[in-house]
């Protein structure tokens, strides 16, 4: 069974609307795969 | 007059709101559309009468399986799994290769089986029910 990180947990309540660590699902996992991409902080050159 | 063959199908899929996309290496798609029947007929009537009640749908959409990742070919093969289900999921099912005549409606993944038989390419075919209203632009 899938160990369920707090980070998990975010995305699942952020999905589900719940922090309810049974509804982890694919689309839980595709929330947290976009949001770590967008969370990506760009260097700057100042 | 035209024909379409079954060659010009195709499928589009998102797994939630947002702009569908194309399931990749599809082979074939399936709708069957019901309407329910509701019976009014009432004394003095001497042939039954009937009029529409609900509608709704189910079907299969079948592909080859093809490891894709990161895309709404893997969203479909993996939907199945998705708990409190909100029907949400929105399928595009197209007649022909330019797009413009199809059926679309959002849906629920109920069901998807995975084959791997020796000497065939590997398969998937998921099977779904439509919730809500139900477009016909063929």
């Amino acid at each position: 069974m899938t160990e369920i990180t707090p980070e998990m947990l975010d995305a699942i309540e952020a999905v589900k609307g719940k922090r309810n660590p049974a509804l982890w699902d694919p689309r839980c996992e595709q929330y947290m795969r976009n949001n770590s991409k967008g969370t990506v902080k760009k260097s700057t050159t100042s | 007059m035209a024909f379409f063959r079954g060659e010009e199908g195709s499928v589009k899929f998102k797994n939630s709101s947002g702009t569908t996309e194309a399931i990749v290496s599809t082979t074939a798609w399936s709708l069957d559309v019901t309407k329910d029947i509701l019976d009014v007929t009432a004394h003095g009537d001497t042939s039954r009468a009937n009029v529409g009640g609900l509608i709704s749908g189910s079907g299969t959409i079948d592909f080859l399986y093809t490891a894709a990742s990161g895309n709404e070919t893997a969203n479909l093969l993996a939907d199945v799994l998705t708990t409190e289900d909100a029907g949400d999921a929105q399928f595009e099912l197209f007649f022909d290769t330019s797009g413009s005549k199809k059926i679309s409606f959002s849906g629920i993944v109920s069901n998807s089986t995975f084959s791997a038989n020796t000497g065939d390419l590997e398969t998937v075919s998921v099977s779904f029910t439509t919730n809500g209203a139900i477009t016909n632009a063929a």
